[in-house]
């Protein structure tokens, strides 16, 4: 019973939400939602204290005497996604109480945001191809909604577009299943990764065209800038702090290491596109002025640093890319609500009308310099480690061009953000901004403590990958084998 | 399994690549906002067609299990899509997706 | 017989995507679903073919039809498209490719039983996958809300 309450509250609440709306517009959906959110993070937290390590656990329910066979499964990487998401979640919906007094209709952006969590747990806690797939599409859908909510001309196109991009790539990974599905006449996980011989070529090609498009890798890039740059900026946060990480890597990480097994020529095939990724996200953040849509490139450059860490295949390559993939979550989070903290405070996003703000916006300038040093790879935060990680595992298998390139982006990476930074923050005020007041309490909170989560899981690095994402990492290097170890829990 | 697919005609595997070439092709080249979700539409018939033709005959339960939430799942996709054009229409008062080009660069 | 219903759904798809007139192009798609749910019948998937006659072919196209008329009839404008013979030569090179790929290995080498696992069709979605059942749930959620956020108007809240 326990593994349900992370799919089954935020959408019961989503359910109530619209109703009780009608009691009271304000007090209540807020309290409501970030309750939830801090029930979610608890209950992650208390998982992980109570999981004894390895192995992997199945539930089933009972309904009224009768058996139902909710599979959920329950493994190392598992914990660690769904501690990613509750954090993340938790910075955007308490960051969200202010932010959403410029968009109006608390009660159903509520509602999208807890049907969207509830949905990326449940990509996460799937064992079945075709359920990731349906919960996939119900998250995509409730990002959809995300980028409509501005309701201005530049929000409904971008809506369109990502929806028509991300529907073919929907349509590529249910080609790819429906493949599985015709050689083994199934679809779940463990069942597959028995069988010999059960993926064709084609498949595989589908899925990395499939989940490639959702995690933003180049060539399959074209929808995140224009996205994020019309969406409310809790969009991006939540987009491409968790989205991206669960539908495209986490799926990635799952059909490539678990179901078909990591072969040479995946792995090559992985490494290409992320050094590609990281190079041309570097190299197209230089040039932008508008301060989300540099963020968005910088986002494809980052994601092609996890996928280049986890296609090397050795231990410390995925231990390497796990470990970005959770740091990325919290700065990139950090980073983007700091760009709406600077739209909410002084109405625009581009960096040509803005500057000298540091002074009237302190805590934005404060945090938003500690998630641009993580972000850029600077220790003792927290970036630095995991980007060294991937050097190091990259020069162990003497890819020694690669490790260049991966340092050499990161200093483009400390470049462009060190020049966002100093047009926005630093530099004279200029009159129209002579108004501007810091935000309001609880988006400084938020930020602040996501900016207190980068510094602390910056210093406590060690104990913190040896207990969360080693066991993780053992799963992706079980391979095959690690569907079999699985026990059953009634209940 | 795709023994079956194979004593059944190779013709159903056929025509289930060849919706989806006829749907993206429809997305890539027809500047008509619902044109491209009727080429949506195409697509998810041809992924419809290789799941039932795939199952055929032992796993017939599970293929219509699958193409039934398919379906669900394109009827959701649809109607957003198609109060997005809705609405695009009313601000601007135009179904061509070359115009809204705002936000390229 | 079958072969003509495979054609006739390639053809009627074939014409939805290059007719310009909306409304035909909309009357088209409903006639391939019509095409598409005989097959379904035929090949003893009854309820799949239920479904996609009475949802593609009747609540989908309504659809499409109330947004032609709300989106200011049936305007029509010069569109790129390349030359038919071009076309019908990269459709056979493609699906070639995509068939070729589906085709390619023999069946897996440990193949789960050729048994039918189910008896009823509620038996596999309440039994065999209710977690595919909460999908559905939060599915529908995602889209009643977001098409009520899409279509309201915007309401300060106090």
């Amino acid at each position: 019973m326990f593994l349900f309450i992370f799919i089954g509250v935020p959408l019961a609440i989503a359910g109530f939400l619209p109703l009780i709306s009608r009691v009271s517009r304000r007090l209540l959906p807020d309290f409501l939602s970030n309750l939830c959110f801090v029930l979610l993070l608890a209950a992650s937290v208390s998982i992980f204290n109570l999981w004894p390590g390895a192995g992997r656990f199945s539930h089933n329910l009972q309904w009224f005497g009768s058996n139902l066979n909710l599979a959920l499964a329950l493994d190392g990487l598992n914990v660690l996604m769904l501690f990613t998401v509750s954090v993340v979640s938790l910075a955007v919906g308490l960051f969200s109480i202010n932010y959403i007094d410029r968009y109006g209709s608390r009660a159903i952006y509520y509602a999208i945001l807890l049907v969207l969590v509830a949905s990326i747990n449940g990509i996460i806690l799937a064992t079945d191809l075709f359920t990731m797939y349906i919960f996939i599409e119900a998250a995509g859908i409730a990002s959809y909604g995300l980028v409509a909510l501005g309701r201005t001309r530049n929000s409904t196109e971008g809506a369109f577009k990502y929806l028509i991009l991300s529907g073919v790539a929907s349509s590529f990974i249910l080609s790819g299943i429906a493949l599985i599905f015709i050689k083994t006449g199934t679809t779940g996980i463990r069942e597959i990764s028995m069988a010999k011989n059960s993926i064709t070529e084609l498949s595989l090609i589908l899925f990395i065209a499939g989940f490639g498009l959702k995690c933003a890798l180049v060539p399959f890039h074209f929808w995140m800038p224009d996205a994020y740059t019309a969406a409310p900026a809790v969009m991006p946060a939540m987009s491409s702090g968790i989205f991206v990480k669960t539908a495209g890597v986490y799926a990635i990480c799952r059909v490539f290491f678990n179901v078909y097994g990591l072969t040479p020529a995946v792995s090559s095939v992985m490494v290409y596109l992320g050094v590609i990724s990281i190079l041309a996200g570097a190299f197209l953040a230089l040039g932008q002025t508008r301060l989300r849509r540099m963020l968005a490139y910088s986002s494809i450059s980052q994601v092609g640093y996890i996928i280049l860490g986890l296609g090397i295949g050795t231990p410390l390559g995925i231990i390497g890319g796990l470990l970005h993939l959770f740091y990325h979550s919290i700065f990139k989070t950090l980073l983007f609500l700091n760009a709406g903290a600077v739209e909410y405070a002084t109405g625009t996003d581009e960096s040509v009308d803005l500057g000298g703000l540091g002074g009237r916006l302190p805590f934005s300038s404060g945090t938003n310099i500690i998630g641009l040093l993580s972000a850029a790879g600077v220790p003792p935060l927290n970036g630095f480690w995991s980007k060294l990680i991937i050097v190091i595992a990259l020069i162990q298998v003497k890819m020694f061009l690669y490790a260049f390139i991966a340092i050499f982006a990161s200093v483009v990476t400390l470049w462009y953000l060190l020049l966002i930074q100093r047009r926005v923050f630093f530099g004279k005020l200029k009159e129209s901004l002579k108004q501007v007041v810091e935000v309001p309490f609880w988006m400084t909170f938020s930020m602040a403590a996501l900016a207190f989560v980068c510094v602390w899981t910056g210093v406590v690095f060690a104990s913190f990958i040896s207990e969360w994402v080693l066991p993780a990492a053992t799963v992706l290097l079980d391979g095959l084998k690690s569907s079999l170890n699985t026990f059953m829990i009634g209940g | 399994m795709i023994n079956s697919a194979l004593l059944n005609g190779w013709m159903y595997l056929y025509c289930a690549a060849a919706l989806v070439f006829i749907g993206l092709y429809c997305i890539l080249m027809r500047r008509n906002m619902l044109r491209l979700l009727i080429g949506l539409e195409i697509v998810s018939k041809g992924i419809c067609l290789l799941i039932i033709s795939g199952g055929y005959p032992h796993r017939l339960f599970l293929a219509q299990a699958l193409v039934i939430t398919v379906i669900v799942i394109e009827v959701c996709v649809m109607a957003i899509g198609l109060s997005l054009v809705i609405r695009a229409y009313e601000q601007s008062e135009s179904i061509d997706i070359r115009t809204f080009s705002n936000l390229k660069g | 017989m079958t072969a003509f219903l495979l054609a006739g759904t390639m053809v009627f798809a074939a014409l939805a995507v290059f007719l310009k007139d909306m409304l035909k192009a909309v009357i088209c798609l409903l006639i391939s679903s019509v095409f598409l749910g005989i097959i379904f019948f035929r090949l003893n998937a009854p309820f799949a073919g239920v479904f996609e006659i009475s949802v593609v072919a009747g609540l989908i196209v309504v659809l499409f039809i109330l947004t032609i008329s709300l989106t200011g009839g049936q305007k029509s404008f010069v569109e790129p498209s390349i030359s038919l013979p071009i076309f019908l030569v990269l459709f056979f090179i493609f699906s070639y490719v995509l068939f070729v790929g589906i085709f390619r290995s023999g069946p897996a080498e440990e193949p789960v039983s050729m048994v039918e696992e189910y008896s009823k069709i509620g038996e596999v979605l309440w039994m065999g996958r209710a977690l595919d059942t909460v999908g559905q749930i939060s599915v529908i959620f995602a889209g009643v809300f977001v098409l009520l956020c899409v279509v309201g108007r915007k309401r300060d809240d106090k």
